[in-house]
């Protein structure tokens, strides 16, 4: 087969910018892209997997290699997502470019479709590929040889996110919470912004939506204000890009699955679809906690059907600070404690009655008469 | 030897209810002076300070100090026991770990006796000190319990806010806001009267849920007695006709920057 495609890749950091800064993604970049020779696109991907199997805690971004029409001919971009419900394994976000048919549009231009109607539903050159749907709506074989056929294109850019489970507990249980829906809508964003770095003219951009349509089609509207953009119920099977990102992202959610290497601390080692409600799920949820360090690092500890099984039937933890920032003061802060005597203590000398400066109780410091 | 004879059972029913959703255990402290509970809730949010005093009894008898540690939700089971007009003797050797509740019905036909388990409980008692408050709000403590039910629909914190005028409650929440004026009333003598001795306006906010468990206690008395200063805990007093209080301290809601 021929083969004419480089790996590029990202490591994202999200959880702390000091790190980003350190961890410098762009030298990554040229390291893969200098040793990269010409390869299928399916060993483009195969490559993203083994980067994400190195370090599971990390997102990777890859794309395929652009060709040249992609940057001279208006493409129609489609987006959405494989793995957004399960509770295991990471969330795979996907991106497909493809170059307009010029022949299908202005055959339709002649039957007397205006433009903007053709717009809504674009022809495009991957409508050759007969079996080319909605991900949910081909089977895994179907998907796989669909998949296989992108590589043979030269009109078509696609790319995949990642999104590793760690990153997705994290961020819904960091101070500054992230809501699923804003992780969706900053992967299509970042996913989109890699499009346009390269160079590719874009048409209009179709979007499976996440959340409320309209918000998340303003959203990206100022973003982005020189694109066009349709955010879409069930996009995935309106728009043949969208069916094609889903495709992209459903193998490579698949894949990632496949391939995921557990650490010795787990007793099951079947992962199968993730979904919260599958039996083959729930065993390897509850076969694989550990009463301190919870479950190995495929599950999403923020997904309630994990998080109800680490409340149960792991150690309580209590947060201490957490208690602090609850907006109720303690009423111990304004008395003063008595030392226990014999005698009625009624008529003990109280004085303060202020609560202490927060400076102290931030750092936890007591006064303190006797230090042993 | 302790033993303290109460002419209404009543009383003691309505204190636990007053008390049993804030605290589950409770040490209640005997002296000749009469019988002391000071305890906070759980998460040490708010305190519940019960005095009753010796004279209160119709008889009272406290030779040595005793503390009484009991489990509120085994107090209940005993209370249960007996009507509200029953007469009541709580009994407790020197160092004991029973107290013995007998309860005679008022025709005396019927005489009933429970054991009850002691515990020890480790609890640090809190030295309050006498404050002379910004304002002391007095008014009817059903309409003290209706204003808290009312705004608790709408926010998890109500807020007091005095002047000479009257006090205003109010809360904001998802479903809206909502405000109940209470003005000072013109007839100071009569019993659904509201007074307001005011020093400084003051403006404090509060979680409902604390108001809410507090208004429990308005069956003990018709009136209730609220005290605030900025910045210190609001005191919610209700009076226990003769005998004693029940006092309540509830840190006021620190505000945000922004006003929220």
């Amino acid at each position: 087969m021929i083969c004419w495609f480089f790996i590029f890749m990202r490591q994202r950091d999200c959880m702390a910018d000091y790190e980003m800064d350190g961890d410098d993604g762009n030298k990554d970049d040229v390291e893969i892209v200098g040793e990269a020779k010409k390869r299928n696109g399916l060993a483009v991907f195969r490559e993203a997997l083994d980067e994400f199997a190195k370090n599971r805690d990390q997102d990777v971004t890859v794309y395929s290699e652009v060709p040249k029409k992609c940057k001279v001919t208006t493409c129609y971009v489609g987006i959405d997502e494989a793995g957004r419900g399960p509770v295991l394994g990471p969330m795979v976000y996907g991106i497909f470019a493809a170059v307009e048919d010029t022949d299908a549009i202005s055959a339709k231009i002649k039957k007397g479709q205006s433009l903007a109607k053709i717009e809504e539903c674009p022809p495009v050159l991957i409508d050759s590929i007969k079996k080319l749907n909605d991900s949910k709506q081909i089977n895994e074989k179907t998907r796989d040889e669909v998949f296989a056929q992108f590589s043979d294109l030269d009109h078509i850019v696609y790319g995949v996110k990642i999104i590793s489970p760690t990153q997705i507990s994290a961020k819904s249980y960091q101070r500054k919470k992230i809501s699923l829906n804003e992780i969706s809508h900053n992967a299509a964003i970042e996913l989109i912004q890699g499009l346009i770095d390269r160079g590719i003219v874009i048409g209009k951009v179709y979007v499976d939506t996440v959340g409320p349509m309209e918000k998340y089609q303003a959203k990206l509207e100022q973003l982005f204000p020189e694109l066009k953009f349709k955010v879409d119920k069930k996009a995935d099977s309106k728009y043949k890009p969208v069916s094609a990102a889903s495709v992209c992202a459903k193998v490579m959610r698949d894949e990632a699955l496949k391939k995921w290497t557990f650490g010795d601390n787990c007793n099951v080692k079947v992962a199968q679809n993730g979904w919260g409600s599958d039996e083959v799920t729930k065993k390897f949820l509850r076969a694989n906690i550990d009463p301190v360090f919870g479950f190995p690092n495929i599950v999403r500890d923020s997904w309630s059907t994990a998080s109800d099984l680490l409340e149960k039937r792991a150690v309580k933890i209590k947060w201490e600070l957490d208690e602090d920032d609850a907006p109720v003061q303690k009423i111990s802060k304004f008395f003063v404690k008595q030392p226990k005597t014999e005698d009625n203590t009624e008529n003990f000398p109280v004085s303060v009655l202020k609560p202490k400066a927060q400076f102290f109780s931030y750092r936890s410091l007591t006064q303190t008469t006797k230090l042993f | 030897m302790f033993e303290a004879k109460l002419q209404q059972a009543g009383t003691l029913k309505k204190i636990l209810d007053a008390i049993k959703e804030l605290l589950t255990e409770a040490t209640f402290d005997c002296t000749d002076s009469g019988i002391q509970l000071q305890a906070m809730d759980n998460s040490h949010v708010s305190l519940v300070s019960l005095n009753l005093r010796a004279d209160g009894f119709e008889t009272y008898r406290c030779d040595r100090n005793v503390s009484m540690g009991m489990n509120l939700t085994s107090l209940g089971k005993i209370l249960k026991c007996c009507s509200a007009d029953d007469v009541v003797t709580m009994k407790a050797q020197d160092a004991a770990d029973i107290v013995t509740f007998v309860f005679e019905a008022s025709n005396q036909e019927r005489v009933s006796d429970f054991d009850m388990k002691l515990m020890n409980l480790d609890q640090e008692h809190l030295g309050i000190p006498e404050t002379d408050y910004a304002c002391v709000v007095k008014m009817p403590s059903a309409e003290f319990a209706r204003v808290i039910r009312d705004l608790s629909q709408f926010g998890e914190s109500i807020t007091f806010s005095c002047s000479k005028a009257g006090v205003k409650f109010s809360s904001t929440g998802d479903i809206g806001t909502g405000n109940v004026k209470v003005a000072q009333s013109s007839s100071v003598d009569s019993k659904d009267a509201t007074t307001i001795e005011l020093q400084e306006p003051v403006t404090l906010t509060f979680a409902s849920r604390y108001l809410g468990l507090f208004a429990k206690a308005s069956g003990l008395s018709e009136r209730v007695q609220l005290s605030m200063s900025p910045e210190v805990p609001l005191v919610v007093e209700f009076k226990i006709n003769d005998i004693g209080y029940v006092r309540y301290y509830l840190a006021p809601k620190i505000e945000d920057d922004d006003g929220n």
